[in-house]
């Protein structure tokens, strides 16, 4: 054998210990049990059709998700207790104010008093409905692939009823702009 | 001699292998999150002669708001509330909500109170840094 293969062959089988090392380890070794992160969201619903979502309005007027036939539906979780959630409130006015047209409806679930939603949207001039829950939002949102119960959490469910896709956390105005271009185009 | 290439090339395999759990994991900033008991633990009321404390440990990367303790007597019925007396904690600007308070790691709450509790009901809420934030949560907890 000749020297380079001799190093080519050296070189190969570390590359296969160090890979079987690696698997091994993420595969056996054994995981912390406290403060272990998980994924926040079941990424598995997307392309799945959205479980049944039965709330108030903020009058108290029972709501589905087929009040709005035909729409694309941008439903977005919030409450006023959260800063994150606040931040992206104008971002979502705005997709509804330029996607309306393209047959976007921006749906608000709050988790949170009914009061406090009201006078919210009025101080920050709502151009799109909202339901209102309490715990029942978190059970929904569960439903809807959020494991944690954690806030914003928004969902883009197509005409015909299907989740295109999930996002918690924040969105600004152009994350929310990219998202409408990829799905329903102007 | 042409070893030190191999063994810098070993020495990047061994690393990519090492490196081969995290590549497996979800990115992005809230992709991978502590559920909630485990960002906020509660330790319950501890109490030490007549004082009473309420405990928690707070994950790193994770803060409870000031403004949002609240505690109430659920036993003995009537009892007023205690009060609470809340360490320093830290300033935080929101440009929602102004200027608040909120607290890191681990958090003793020494409680004021007339007459001494048997049940406390023990609301608290929080955030991560990385923008999301936790529902209200309430525990229930007995005062030994």
């Amino acid at each position: 054998m000749s020297g380079f293969s001799r190093q080519a062959a050296l070189v190969a089988a570390i590359a296969f210990a160090a890979g079987a090392a690696g698997f091994w380890t993420a595969r056996w070794m054994p995981q912390a049990e406290v403060a272990a992160p998980q994924p926040a969201v079941t990424a598995a619903l997307e392309g799945q059709q959205a479980p049944v979502l039965r709330l108030p309005d903020t009058t108290g007027k029972p709501r589905t998700l087929k009040d709005w036939p035909g729409k694309w539906l941008l439903v977005n979780f919030w409450a006023t207790w959260c800063a994150p959630c606040m931040h992206e409130i104008p971002a979502f006015i705005a997709t509804q104010a330029k996607y309306e047209k393209a047959n976007l409806q921006v749906l608000g679930v709050a988790m949170d008093d009914v009061d406090a939603v009201r006078t919210l949207m009025q101080d920050k001039g709502f151009n799109y409905p909202s339901l209102v829950g309490d715990e029942q939002v978190q059970i929904i949102m569960e439903q809807f692939g959020n494991t944690l119960g954690a806030l914003p959490y928004t969902v883009l469910i197509s005409p015909d009823g299907v989740i295109r896709t999930m996002e918690l956390g924040g969105v600004d105005a152009l994350k929310l702009d990219q998202l409408m271009q990829r799905f329903l185009p102007l | 001699m042409a070893l030190k290439p191999i063994l810098a090339l070993s020495l990047l395999l061994l690393a990519s292998a090492a490196n081969a759990e995290s590549l497996l994991q979800p990115k992005g900033k809230a992709d991978a999150l502590l559920p909630v008991d485990q960002a906020f633990q509660f330790e319950g009321a501890r109490s030490k002669g007549k004082a009473i404390a309420l405990d928690w440990t707070i994950a790193p990367g994770y803060y409870l708001y000031g403004h949002m303790f609240k505690v109430t007597v659920d036993a003995p019925a009537g009892a007023a509330a205690p009060t609470l007396q809340l360490p320093k904690g830290e300033a935080k600007h929101d440009a929602e909500f102004g200027d608040v308070t909120v607290h890191r790691g681990v958090l003793s709450v020494p409680l004021g109170f007339t007459t001494r509790p048997r049940t406390l009901r023990v609301q608290y809420q929080g955030c991560a840094d990385i923008g999301v934030c936790y529902p209200p949560q309430t525990r229930i907890v007995a005062v030994k």
